[in-house]
């Protein structure tokens, strides 16, 4: 990440990140731990080509190799008559888990770092908690949270006229209750990513601001929300590649239900999976796959340019 | 310096090519090493996977064959239609079906799968007639989810036919000197009474994914009907549907939302307000007893009634649940693999036993050994035994054992409609429309009368 407009203040700050730092990082290393530089990297690179690059290029050859034809897989997901609902599904529930977490994180983060000096850490690690369960863990919580007959908020649930499990996961419900859980347990660990850039943003220049003038507020808006912009925009983008593939929570959540409210094929992943494990589809669902695979990578690209994630200035 | 670069990316790409080969290499040293050891093995196990609650059988069956070459797997039993089988066996598709490995025989907790594995895309289950004499099968009770096409694709382990239970301390209570009800409209009639009278008394639970093959099963409502190879015939307009959705609906206070084995109908003590339920001969053990896992009034007081008589005045039932034991197409040794199907069917050391076997046995000459051991339990016992021993003949074989869960479908769309206060009536054509939808992208082809 780059500082562009920060006065030009000798020292450390700037050799950091400045171009000056280039020249003198260039310098070869000692010959064993370039090696060990090659061994480390090289490990990651195996099991992304194993893990990561093999299975997207296999789920692409099945999604063409169909025996009905080239496109006859697309053609039968697009057809088939669970594909656009559950796209109408990850599409509500984005909306609104997207927003509110873009929102609330960059919010919550601004606030805190406002306080940094009586509250802040307190704070980073109350918010982080949440993010500490794994996802299937945390919809296990959820599931005691949402039901009326065992929930410490059963009254809340009363409130709104829910006395069993089933009224409160009534399918217009769903994208609502899975866009809070995917936020407890994603907003803690953005919010300390967030406070880390906040935090590389030099002293000096919020100094400069409220010399100018600028109360906490404007410092935030005009100071420190363009300076994290590319977080945002980094936030966004793994955001939408997680979002779109949901699966652990309507799975979790369903097979709670004991078979009610929740189908097997609520969002396009499952569906992926529900084709290839239930009716040996793996030409459909890889094909399904790769929808979702485009549409992360179109949305990355559009976010990127938009937001000039990699521009250096 | 970009030729730098360039070196050190291929020096990367170079050392990431030989990890992932001593990856794979590994990987298939394994595979080969125990390839060699199968192979080394005079004769493979037989693989079979069995459920929880078939554990005694296993354990039975050990007892009585300590020489058995046998490698046993405990899996989910596919409960709740979980798909545990689906995918296993598509993978195995995929793979190959190895001895010693994949499974030769399957207990299946899902009465309607051998609809699923056993035709198209799966095809992957044996016909056991040239394997089981037909005085044997023909004596196994319930056999429509087994017989498809002309072949015999599995044996039922219990029949799970439905009975009418009533609580004769409740019944007797609110219903003095009248006997319970023989027809869906005098059930209806009760539980129009019951609500008027005696609110927060129930006449059967309604909303759970088996309700369809409560009120719809048993009273021969085609709209799961297989009547040829891949052909369905989904008739929602019948009569024998929407006679018994107006029925249910004119009584829909007298029913619970809660199902049995949800945490809702424990806490409520639901099982001790049910006047009656229409339910499976399993349920009566498995529901009513005191105590708190089900909270339920004491088994004493229960006793089995003939299911009520289906609206077009047909004798029939529907069923829930009852297992099936199937054997994998693809076994090397089916005649080993058919004849532990049939030992667990039919020996009386396994079937007539109530500890080992939960529910009243498939195979009619283990029935009465059976029965026997309900002295005792419930209100009038003899009385019980000859309803239940009457409703395990009448179930209806309309209700087609097919490649779609009609309980999933059910309880994702007709449970949320009934929750929000919507109409069995209403609900009836979303669940035809989307059994329709199933079985067209199962491959099937709808007909609608």
């Amino acid at each position: 990440m780059s500082v562009p407009s920060a006065p030009a203040v000798p020292g450390e700050r700037i050799g950091r990140w400045g171009s000056r730092a280039v020249g003198r990082r260039e310098r070869p290393p000692a010959g064993s731990s370039r090696t060990a530089g090659y061994v480390f990297v090289a490990l990651y690179v195996a099991l992304l080509l194993l893990l990561g690059i093999a299975p997207v290029v296999y789920a692409i050859y099945l999604a063409f190799s169909n025996s009905g034809g080239a496109g006859s897989a697309f053609a039968h997901a697009f057809n088939d008559y669970r594909f656009v609902p559950a796209f109408e599904h990850i599409l509500e529930f984005m909306a609104i888990w997207l927003v509110s977490q873009t929102i609330l994180v960059v919010g919550l983060t601004l606030l805190l770092h406002n306080q940094a000096q009586r509250v802040g850490a307190g704070f980073r690690f109350i918010f982080y908690i949440p993010g500490a369960l794994a996802g299937a863990a945390s919809v296990v919580v959820w599931l005691f949270m949402l039901d009326p007959t065992a929930s410490p908020f059963a009254f809340a649930l009363h409130w709104f006229g829910y006395d069993q499990f089933n009224n409160t996961i009534a399918p217009g419900n769903l994208p609502l209750i899975f866009a809070i859980m995917a936020f407890w347990t994603g907003a803690g660990s953005w919010i300390v990513v967030m406070y880390g850039a906040l935090n590389n943003i030099p002293h000096e220049l919020i100094e400069c601001a409220q010399i100018d003038g600028a109360n906490a507020f404007k410092t935030a808006l005009w100071i420190k929300l363009p300076l994290i912009r590319k977080w945002v925009v980094y936030m966004l983008v793994l955001s939408f590649a997680a979002g779109t593939q949901l699966f652990v929570e309507p799975t979790v959540l369903g097979s709670a239900a004991l078979g009610v409210g929740v189908s097997k094929y609520w969002s396009p992943n499952q569906l992926a999976w529900f084709l290839a494990s239930q009716y040996d589809e793996f030409n459909q669902a890889a094909a399904i796959s790769v929808v979702l695979l485009v549409l992360g990578l179109a949305v990355a690209a559009l976010l990127v340019w938009r937001g000039r994630l990699f521009e250096v200035e | 310096m970009r030729s730098s670069v360039t070196r050190r990316l291929w020096a990367i790409a170079l050392a990431a090519c030989a990890v992932a080969a001593a990856l794979t290499a590994g990987a298939g040293a394994a595979e080969s090493a125990t390839k060699a050891s199968a192979q080394k093995a005079s004769s493979a196990p037989l693989v079979v996977w069995y459920d929880a609650a078939r554990a005694a059988y296993v354990k039975e069956y050990k007892a009585t064959h300590p020489n058995a070459n046998i490698k046993w797997v405990l899996y989910s039993g596919d409960n709740n239609g979980d798909g545990t089988l689906q995918s296993k066996f598509s993978l195995y598709n995929r793979v190959g079906w190895k001895p010693g490995v994949s499974p030769d025989v399957v207990f299946d907790e899902e009465n309607y799968e051998a609809g699923w594995l056993g035709l198209p895309p799966f095809n992957d289950l044996l016909d056991l007639k040239p394997y089981i004499s037909k005085s044997v099968w023909s004596k196994d009770q319930g056999l429509g989810d087994c017989l498809i096409n002309g072949k015999l694709l599995c044996l039922r382990n219990d029949n799970a036919a439905n009975v009418l239970w009533v609580n004769t301390k409740l019944w007797n209570q609110f219903f003095p000197g009248k006997t319970p009800p023989t027809t869906w409209a005098d059930y209806a009639a009760d539980g129009q009474s019951l609500v008027k009278n005696h609110p927060g008394y129930y006449i059967g639970e309604f909303g759970q994914p088996w309700d369809a093959e409560t009120y719809l099963w048993g009273n021969e409502c085609p709209i799961n009907q297989a009547v040829g190879s891949q052909v369905l015939l989904d008739n929602p307009s019948s009569p024998n549907c929407t006679t018994i959705a107006k029925l249910i609906d004119s009584a829909l206070g007298a029913f619970t939302h809660d199902g049995p084995f949800t945490t809702a109908w424990v806490n409520d003590k639901t099982a001790q307000h049910m006047v009656m339920d229409v339910g499976a001969i399993w349920q009566g053990t498995a529901i009513y007893p005191s105590g708190s896992g089900s909270e339920g009034p004491g088994t004493d007081v229960m006793e089995a009634y003939p299911p009520p008589v289906a609206t077009n005045g047909a004798h029939v039932t529907g069923s829930i649940g009852g297992g099936l034991w199937m054997v994998s197409s693809h076994t090397t040794q089916p005649k080993a693999a058919a004849a532990l199907v049939e030992y667990m069917v039919t020996s009386p050391k396994i079937q007539q036993d109530p500890s080992i076997t939960e529910g009243l046995p498939a195979y009619a000459p283990d029935q009465d050994g059976w029965l026997k051991s309900l002295n005792g339990v419930f209100a009038d016992p003899s009385a019980t035994e000859a309803a239940i021993k009457a409703a395990a003949g009448e179930i209806w074989t309309g209700w087609s054992p097919v490649p779609w869960s009609v309980e999933s479908i059910f309880g994702n769309t007709v449970t949320p409609g009934l929750v929000a206060g919507g109409t069995f009536t209403s609900a009836l054509s979303t669940l035809a429309g989307n059994i329709k939808s199933a079985a067209q992208s199962a491959g099937w082809q709808v007909k609608s009368h």
